[in-house]
């Protein structure tokens, strides 16, 4: 009985939430093709935008700017077999990214050919979907630039 | 602007995956000769279908020893009726789920019920497992809810339990 099958058991569920007005307008950019980003009292450039200052937990001002979707590549981590619900069905890296323009950095995922090319600091830019709902997914990854 | 996106939209989604005990497969195969086994505690004398292998109450473990046939039919003891709204529905219609309590044990097991218009369950029914089909010798996934190769319940079509014989049932089931 060694070759018994593992059995899978999905349990899901529908999650809907309200983004509120900063991550709204953030997310109607990315419908839109656009990547927007807000400036905390301080001056930081928040990518992605935050209601508030994480350092200072004062509100973010109402000051945005927008970014163009090229950056260079904090950090990342390898992921040799994605999961189904993963944003590419093809070994891929999680990144976290600094956009040219911010002072925070963003996870989204990164497509190379081979693990080789990966690097901290690589330049890469976002690779858009032709059809957009207005959700991180819009942009269906980054690529080397 | 009202064309704004206001809403976010997504499934949280969880896969299980177990390797199953030895206890798991006697439990699977009994289920495809449409059979309920269970394991009976050395120790406590309660019983557990789908058998775990031990008693968590008594920390002991339980085998092949303790296992024991239990009747795949049994009386409604609790219910619910569900009505999906606009916002929840899967597709879904109006629909009742319901605890069965196995005969001669204190066991119950929820699944949809079947066979029986929502507004007509009551509790006492007497009900029978819908077993699940296999698919190539396997029991397709239960979607992880309710028991594994039960799909249902629905009514034998024999005089309810009365309100007395439920309310006993479980009173022995809140002791246990």
């Amino acid at each position: 009985m060694s070759d018994t099958p593992v059995p899978i058991d999905t349990v899901e569920m529908p999650y809907v939430r309200t983004l509120g007005p900063v991550i709204s307008r953030f997310f109607t950019g990315l419908r839109d093709g656009e990547i927007w980003a807000n400036k905390t009292r301080t001056g930081k450039v928040q990518c992605p935008p935050f209601e508030y200052d994480p350092y200072t937990g004062e509100s973010a001002s109402d000051d945005w700017v927008q970014l163009d979707g090229t950056g260079t590549v904090s950090s990342w981590a390898w992921v040799e077999e994605p999961l189904r619900n993963h944003l590419l069905q093809e070994p891929f890296a999680w990144c976290l990214i600094r956009l040219d323009g911010a002072d925070t950095d963003l996870v989204h995922a990164v497509r190379v050919a081979d693990k080789g090319q990966m690097a901290t600091g690589m330049r890469v830019e976002a690779r858009w979907r032709d059809e957009r709902i207005g959700h991180l997914r819009d942009i269906e990854c980054f690529e080397p630039a | 602007m009202s064309d704004d996106v206001k809403v976010l939209n997504s499934v949280v989604s969880l896969d299980y995956e177990r390797p199953p005990t030895r206890a798991a497969r006697r439990y699977t195969e009994a289920v495809g000769e449409k059979r309920l086994i269970a394991h009976r505690c050395p120790e406590c004398e309660r019983l557990y279908t789908p058998p775990k292998g031990y008693c968590p109450v008594c920390v002991v473990l339980t085998t092949d020893e303790h296992e024991i046939e239990v009747s795949p039919e049994g009386v409604l003891v609790s219910y619910t009726v569900t009505n999906p709204d606009k916002l929840h529905q899967q597709g879904g219609k109006t629909s009742a789920r319901g605890d069965v309590m196995l005969d001669g044990t204190r066991i119950t097991l929820m699944g949809e019920l079947d066979g029986v218009e929502a507004a007509d369950v009551h509790t006492g029914m007497r009900m029978r497992a819908v077993w699940v089909e296999l698919e190539d010798g396997r029991l397709p996934s239960s979607g992880g809810w309710g028991a594994v190769g039960i799909k249902g319940w629905e009514p034998t079509g024999e005089p309810d339990a009365s309100r007395e014989e439920v309310q006993e049932l479980l009173k022995k089931a809140g002791e246990s």
